[in-house]
């Protein structure tokens, strides 16, 4: 279905690179490997510029991007050979619901987020930096740093545990530091 | 959040639970909202994480490490056709330039904006220098390997004892240092492409104006770097679709990374290996790339290609929705059709070339004269490529019954044709219902699922009334075959058909269904069930006709002239 006053490019892009957290987020409740994540993000960039016209101006951008990555989900999903399947459909659409909820929580969030990383003492920051930066799988990062997997995993898990402490004193407005 | 849940969520994050646990959190998240919620913030952190990438890789450690590290990460991540490339580099630089916004409106201090900001640039310029570093070195071993390839070309392999031997050129030598410029400029032309890959992303920290937050300008195309391969030929039309949309081409056009081509006509282009890729009619190519072996996407339509020796660790593979072909020198040709019955077919002519069906990653050798074809519900196998056109002559027919005999007949390719008993359709139809009815029959290869036009030369054998005695009636088994509209369609069943209307030609001509009427122009259609081998048997209609050849092809669409003896046949002089 067409629209009659369809986005220009530059408004598309702009709306795009807006709800690109979004849809990591979203995309990643259920393709769990990060690399994968990105790969499912990026056909659904595409798919939203190809499906350009049939987006209606007048609704929600972020609110049809999550549908059309729900769907690229499902079909990425029928290969089971590269995605574990967790979730249940159902979870899924409740899932997308909650993110177009949640969009302007998790926005400022986000932002509260880069001003934690900046604060990441040094010995998180390598680990942040092999397992998001490098993207390395988690039994790499335990090789690289000579540790067991279930260390890594624990450090890990404290370190999104203190960015998220930190992010959510920071948007409450009171000192915001990475406790370690 | 319950200790639990917690446990379980950061365990969903690193890809370490087990089933039982997972199944556990998917219970839970279901039953209440606000688990889903805290579940959507943790996994939004993670994804977040994961999204300054650049940021994180950059802030690390040495410099050395840190241009590895972005090597990998450059590499890992798949480009993203078309459109997918700018909006990436997009993505990327408004999450940087939200970075900045947030130092100036959200409240850190001014030294840390004016750092990261400085930073910012100093990680421009160092971008910069290293991008025009390597582009001089791809121009440099691009000069010089058309030097060598000169003087390569030049240089006679075996100079015969008598040829004065002058300042003769040492061939291993300039092979060896070919081979190593090309390993240089792949290089360069990576450290290239990195560069600008990286530039795109970060954005220009020069004070923005007031708007930019709402519209920010569409960063530089992330795939366009190096020229990786010539547009050497253009016929019809033939665009070039880049990140910035589709161009015109005219041919003689650079071909970049990330690059497609949509044509119409026919284009050819051209590595600087010599590695020749031809496009046919209403071909559509994507994601050309030379990082770590040569390749390209067909999304559809036929491509053909001549490959110069690759390095075994870098093949070059072109690819398509269903299938890989891994080339590492040869000749091939490559067709593909989308949609549900889709397919992937790939024809060698030359080496060897490894295809692997996408669905299940099986693979299957491909020798020269071979093909084979990816699809849902066909079996993967290397089958020899039958002739796209087969002639079946009286030579090779097998003659059963009475109904038909050999005879003598100058005006035949061959000096003799076969002719049938005089007899009228009604009689014919009787005994051929009853089975009673002799026929010749001729066996051949061809191909399953393709669509093969079938012509045979004849001629009325009566002395009166030829239009009445000019008619064969046509089975071919294990074949849909599809007849040419006219009254007589379908008559003959699923597998059969009419051929009929030689009485009006005084002598022998082409006819590939029912040609009275002026319907002579359009062929019988076959497609056979099976690969392998086929049976076709002709009984008499309307005799005495005489039949001379049977031509099958998948290229003679229009009548052949009524002189023309088929692709296999000289004319008789």
């Amino acid at each position: 279905m067409g629209t009659t006053a369809p986005l220009t490019h530059d408004e598309f892009v702009r709306r795009l690179v807006a709800v690109q957290g979004l849809l990591r987020g979203f995309i990643l409740t259920h393709v769990q490997e990060p690399g994968r994540a990105e790969d499912v993000l990026q056909d659904v960039s595409v798919i939203l510029w190809k499906k350009l016209d049939t987006y209606d101006p007048h609704r929600s951008f972020s609110g049809w991007a999550l549908g059309v990555a729900r769907n690229e989900i499902l079909h990425a999903r029928r290969d089971t050979a590269r995605f574990r399947i967790v979730f249940d459909e159902e979870l899924l659409d409740r899932a997308a619901r909650r993110y177009e909820a949640l969009e302007p929580e998790l926005d400022r969030r986000r932002l509260a987020l880069r001003h934690c990383v900046g604060k990441m003492p040094e010995h998180y920051r390598g680990i942040v930096e092999q397992r998001y930066g490098q993207a390395l799988p988690i039994a790499e990062v335990a090789r690289r740093l000579g540790k067991k997997t279930g260390a890594v995993h624990m450090l890990l898990s404290r370190i999104r545990q203190a960015l998220a402490d930190c992010a959510s004193r920071y948007l409450a407005g009171a000192p915001a530091e990475v406790e370690t | 959040m319950s200790d639990e849940l917690d446990r379980l969520i950061q365990g969903y994050l690193d890809d370490a639970l087990g089933d039982d646990e997972a199944r556990r959190l998917h219970d839970l998240l279901k039953s209440s909202p606000e688990r889903l919620d805290d579940f959507i913030r943790a996994v939004d952190l993670h994804g977040s994480l994961s999204g300054m990438r650049a940021e994180l890789a950059r802030a690390g450690a040495p410099a050395e490490d840190r241009a590895k590290r972005t090597r990998r990460a450059t590499r890992r991540v798949r480009p993203a056709p078309s459109a997918g490339s700018w909006v990436w580099g997009l993505a990327a630089a408004a999450v940087l330039f939200a970075a900045l916004l947030f130092g100036v409106f959200g409240g850190t201090s001014e030294e840390t904006e004016r750092t990261h900001a400085r930073d910012l640039q100093a990680r421009r310029h160092a971008l910069e220098r290293e991008r025009a570093r390597a582009e001089e070195e791809s121009r440099r071993a691009q000069a010089r390997l058309k030097e060598i390839e000169e003087k390569l070309t030049a240089t006679p392999p075996q100079p015969k004892p008598e040829t004065p031997v002058a300042p003769t050129v040492d061939l291993a030598q300039l092979k060896s240092e070919k081979e190593k410029i090309e390993r240089e400029l792949e290089a360069a032309v990576r450290t290239e492409r990195r560069a600008k890959e990286e530039l795109a992303r970060i954005p220009d920290p020069a004070p923005a104006p007031k708007e930019t937050p709402e519209t920010p300008k569409p960063a530089p195309t992330v795939s366009v770097a190096s020229g990786i391969a010539t547009l050497a030929k253009v016929d019809g039309e033939v665009f070039i679709v880049g990140s910035a949309g589709r161009t015109a081409a005219t041919g003689g056009e650079n071909l970049y990374a990330g690059n497609g081509l949509a044509v119409t006509g026919a284009a050819t282009f051209v590595y600087p290996d010599g590695t020749r890729v031809e496009l046919g009619a209403n071909t559509e190519i994507r994601d050309l790339k030379i990082d770590g072996g040569k390749r390209f996407t067909l999304v559809r339509g036929e491509a053909r290609a001549q490959v110069a020796k690759q390095p075994k660790d870098q093949p070059m593979i072109a690819a398509s929705a269903h299938a890989e072909a891994k080339v590492v020198g040869t000749s091939l040709r490559l067709v593909t059709e989308e949609g549900a019955k889709g397919f992937t077919r790939l024809e060698v002519t030359e080496g060897k070339v490894q295809l692997k069906r996408l669905a299940d990653g099986r693979t299957v050798d491909v020798a020269a004269g071979q093909y084979a074809v990816a699809s849902a519900g066909t079996e993967l196998a290397a089958r020899p490529i039958p002739p796209a056109d087969i002639v079946l002559t009286v030579a090779g027919a097998k003659i059963v019954g009475k109904d038909w005999k050999i005879v003598r007949d100058a005006k035949a390719s061959l000096g003799q044709a076969l002719e049938s008993i005089e007899i009228g359709s009604e009689d014919a139809g009787a005994r051929l219902k009853a089975g009673t009815m002799g026929y010749a029959e001729w066996t051949f290869i061809a191909e399953s699922g393709r669509d093969y036009t079938i012509w045979i030369r004849g001629m009325s054998a009566a002395t009166t009334s030829p239009d009445r005695h000019d008619a064969a009636n046509l089975e071919v088994l294990d074949c849909k075959v599809t007849e040419p509209d006219g009254p007589w369609k379908g008559s003959r069943g699923p597998q059969g058909a009419l051929i009929n209307g030689y009485g009006k030609h005084p002598s022998y001509c082409w006819l590939g269904g029912d040609g009275d009427n002026d319907r002579e122009a359009f062929a019988t259609m076959l497609r056979f069930t099976q690969y392998g081998r086929q049976t076709l048997r002709l009984y008499p209609s309307e005799g005495p006709l005489r039949i001379d050849a049977i031509w099958i092809s998948l290229g003679q669409k229009a009548r052949p002239d009524d002189d023309q003896f088929g692709p296999a046949l000289k004319p008789r002089k």
